[in-house]
C-alpha cells in the first residue's frame, strides 16, 4: 500500500511540474509584450512588472517538488555515496525526518495561515495596478505541501530500500 | 549563548549537515530553523513567520525574472544545435595548429557564454560535440577533458550569467546591480578565455603530443576566402543574440529581465530557423527550465533563510569583529575571504556559496574600503575553481556524464588542475589591476 502511495505522489509531482512548467511561455510573452510596448509604442503597461514576478513566482515554486522527484536539487553525495546502499537509506531516512519534516512542515503550516490571512483580507497589491495578491499566497502554502508529499514519497522508498530484503525496488 | 559561540556552532552543524548528503537547500533551511529557534528562545511562531516573509518576497522579485529566462534561452539553444556550425568550421579553420582543436573548442565556448547564462548545457553540449573529435585526432585525454570542463565552464562568467542575477538580486545594491555586474565581468571572462588560449597553444607547441594538428589535407581542404567567409556566417547567430541581450543592457534600454526576454525569444526564432522548433523540443526545454529555475531558487530560500537567521543572531558581526577588528591588512582579509570561498567551492556549489558569503562578506568589503563591484566580480570569478575542483565539481560531473568510455575520473581530476591554477592567476591580475573590472561599467553606466 505504502508503495502505492509513493507512486501516485511522484506521478502527482512529476505531472503538476510537466504542466506548471509551461507557466515559461506566458512569462515570455508578458515580457516581450511589455518590452513592445515601453520601447515600440511608448505606452508601458501599468501591470507588466507584476505580472511577470507572480508568474514566475508561481513557476518557480510549482517546479521545487518536480526538481524533487527529478533528485534535480543539488546535494554532496561524494561521502555517502562510498557507503552501502542500506547505510545510504538509513542516513536518507534520518536527514529526511530530522532535516526536512520539521522544516517544511512548518513552512506549509505558516504559508497556510499566511494565505488564509490574505484571503479573509481579500489582500491586493500595494501598487497602481493593485493586483489581489491572496491567489498568490494560496499558490506558496500548496506548493510547501505539494514538497512535503513528495519527502513523504521520499521517505516511503527509502523505508523500502532499508527493509525490503528482496529487491523490488526499481529506480 | 553568545553570538561567538552560535555563529561558530551554527557552521560547524551546518558542515557536518552537509556531509550528509541531503539536499542542500533543505540543508541550509533546516540549521536556520534549528539556530532561529536556539536564538529565540523557541519562539516557532516568529521563526516561520519569518520565513514564510522571506519566502514571499522571492516570489515577487522582479530581478530574479531574468534566471528561468535566462536558463530557456540556453536550453532552446542547446537544442537548436547552433554550437555546432561554428565548432565544425573552426575545426578545419584552427585545426592546422597544434592544439588548434582545444583553441576551436574555447573559442566556441567564449562565443556561447556570451548568449548563455549556465554552465551545464555548454559543458554537456561541447561534451558531446567535441570530444569525440578530439579524441579521434589523438588529444591527451587529460588535456581534452581540462580544456572542455575549463572553458565551458566560463558560459557563467561571461554575460549574461545567472551568477550575477543571483548576485544583484542577492545584494540589491546600486554599485553591484545586475546591468553593472555584467558590464564588469565582461573582461574578467575574456581574460580567463584568453589565458586558456594561451595555454593551450604553449603546451601543444611545446608538446604535440598532447593535441596534434589535424592532417595538411583536412585543413587545407578550404580556401582562405572560404575559411574567412564561413567563420562570419555561423558567427552571425551568436552575435545577434549577444547584440540583442547585452547591447540592449549596456545600451541602457532594456533591464536584464527584458533582455533574457529578447534572448529566450532569439533562441526561439534560431531554433525555428535551424528548423529544430517543435513541440517534443519546446517541452523538454520548458521542463529542463523548471528544474534548474527551481533548484536555484530552493537553494535561494534555504540560503535566505540561513543568511536572515544568522545575520539576526549577530553572526555577521562576530566574522566582521574577527576579520577587521584584529587589524589585519586589508589585502589578507581579502586573501581570506577568496581563500573560505575556494575552499567551500570544492564541497558545495556556487549559488550556495553566494547565499551564504555574500551577506556576510559585502559588508566587510565595504568596511575595508573595497570597491564594491571589484570585491563582486573577484568572488565571482573565484567561484569558477567551484565547478572544477574536486571532490565536488558541477563541470567535472557533467562532463563524466557524457564523455566516451576510457575517460576515468582521473583524467578529468588530473586535467583540470593547470586550468584552476589559470582560473587563480587570472584573479591575482584582477586583483592587482581593479580597472579591468571597473572601466567598463564606468564607461556604460557612469559609476
Amino acid at each position: 500500500m505504502f508503495a502505492k502511495i509513493s507512486r501516485t505522489i511522484d506521478a502527482f509531482s512529476t505531472r503538476q511540474g510537466e504542466i506548471t512548467s509551461m507557466l515559461i511561455f506566458p512569462l515570455l510573452g508578458v515580457v516581450l509584450y511589455e518590452v513592445i510596448m515601453r520601447y515600440g509604442f511608448n505606452t508601458p503597461t501599468t501591470w507588466g512588472f507584476e505580472a511577470t514576478a507572480f508568474l514566475y513566482g508561481m513557476h518557480y515554486m510549482f517546479g521545487i517538488s518536480y526538481t524533487d522527484v527529478r533528485k534535480g536539487h543539488v546535494q554532496v553525495d561524494i561521502f555517502t555515496s562510498l557507503a552501502p546502499k542500506k547505510v545510504r537509506a538509513a542516513i536518507s531516512v534520518l536527514t529526511t525526518l530530522i532535516f526536512f519534516m520539521p522544516v517544511m512542515l512548518g513552512m506549509t503550516i505558516w504559508s497556510t495561515t499566511f494565505a488564509l490571512t490574505s484571503i479573509q483580507g481579500l489582500e491586493r497589491n500595494s501598487t497602481s495596478w493593485a493586483p489581489p495578491i491572496y491567489p498568490f499566497k494560496v499558490v506558496m502554502a500548496l506548493c510547501f505541501f505539494f514538497l512535503l508529499m513528495q519527502g513523504i514519497s521520499n521517505l516511503i522508498k527509502e523505508l523500502q530500500i532499508l527493509f525490503n530484503t528482496n529487491e523490488q525496488v526499481e529506480s | 549563548m553568545s553570538p561567538e559561540i552560535l555563529t561558530v556552532a551554527m557552521f560547524v552543524t551546518l558542515i557536518a549537515a552537509i556531509t550528509l548528503g541531503h539536499p542542500l537547500a533543505y540543508t541550509l533551511a533546516a540549521v536556520a530553523a534549528l539556530f532561529g529557534l536556539i536564538d529565540s528562545g523557541g519562539d516557532v511562531g516568529a521563526i516561520f513567520d519569518m520565513f514564510a516573509n522571506n519566502t514571499w518576497g522571492l516570489m515577487n522579485n522582479y530581478v530574479l525574472v531574468a534566471i528561468p529566462l535566462f536558463i530557456l534561452m540556453a536550453q532552446l539553444l542547446d537544442r537548436s544545435k547552433v554550437a555546432d556550425e561554428l565548432f565544425e568550421t573552426l575545426f578545419v579553420v584552427l585545426g592546422g595548429l597544434k592544439g588548434g582543436l582545444g583553441l576551436a573548442v574555447v573559442v566556441v565556448c567564449t562565443v556561447f557564454a556570451a548568449t548563455t547564462g549556465i554552465i551545464g548545457a555548454s559543458v554537456v553540449a561541447m561534451g558531446l560535440l567535441a570530444t569525440p573529435a578530439l579524441m579521434k585526432k589523438g588529444y591527451q585525454k587529460e588535456m581534452s577533458a581540462g580544456i572542455i570542463c575549463a572553458a565551458g565552464t566560463l558560459g557563467i562568467l561571461i554575460p549574461p550569467s545567472i551568477m550575477m542575477v543571483v548576485y544583484g538580486g542577492l545584494t540589491g545594491m546600486k554599485e553591484t546591480s545586475v546591468g553593472n555586474l555584467f558590464a564588469g565581468a565582461i573582461f574578467p571572462g575574456l581574460l580567463l578565455a584568453s589565458l586558456y588560449f594561451g595555454y593551450i597553444l604553449i603546451r601543444c607547441n611545446i608538446n604535440p603530443q598532447l593535441g596534434p594538428p589535424i592532417s595538411k589535407e583536412e585543413a587545407s581542404k578550404w580556401t582562405m576566402a572560404k575559411k574567412i567567409r564561413l567563420t562570419l556566417k555561423s558567427l552571425i547567430p551568436p552575435m545577434a543574440l549577444i547584440l540583442a541581450v547585452m547591447g540592449t543592457i549596456l545600451a541602457g534600454v532594456a533591464t536584464p529581465t527584458e533582455a533574457a526576454g529578447l534572448g529566450a525569444f532569439g533562441a526561439l526564432v534560431l531554433a525555428a530557423v535551424n528548423g529544430k522548433l517543435n513541440w517534443t523540443v519546446l517541452k523538454e526545454s520548458a521542463h529542463a527550465t523548471m528544474s534548474t529555475t527551481a533548484m536555484v531558487m530552493m537553494l535561494f530560500i534555504g540560503g535566505k533563510f540561513f543568511s536572515t537567521v544568522f545575520l539576526s543572531m549577530g553572526g555577521g558581526d562576530v566574522v566582521a569583529d574577527v576579520l577587521v577588528g584584529s587589524g589585519m591588512n586589508r589585502w589578507i582579509v581579502l586573501l581570506i575571504m577568496m581563500s573560505i570561498v575556494f575552499l567551500m567551492g570544492m564541497f558545495i556549489d556556487w549559488a550556495a556559496i553566494l547565499l551564504v558569503t555574500v551577506p556576510i562578506f559585502m559588508p566587510i568589503a565595504m568596511e575595508l574600503d573595497f570597491n564594491p563591484l571589484w570585491f563582486s566580480i573577484l568572488l565571482c570569478v573565484n567561484l569558477q575553481t567551484s565547478f572544477l575542483t574536486p571532490p565536488f565539481g558541477y563541470a567535472l560531473f557533467y562532463f563524466k556524464g557524457v564523455a566516451p568510455e576510457g575517460y576515468t575520473m582521473g583524467h578529468i581530476y588530473r586535467g583540470i588542475m593547470p586550468f584552476v591554477l589559470l582560473q587563480l592567476i587570472g584573479l591575482l591580475i584582477l586583483a592587482i589591476f581593479p580597472s579591468l573590472v571597473t572601466w567598463l561599467p564606468g564607461i556604460f553606466f557612469g559609476s
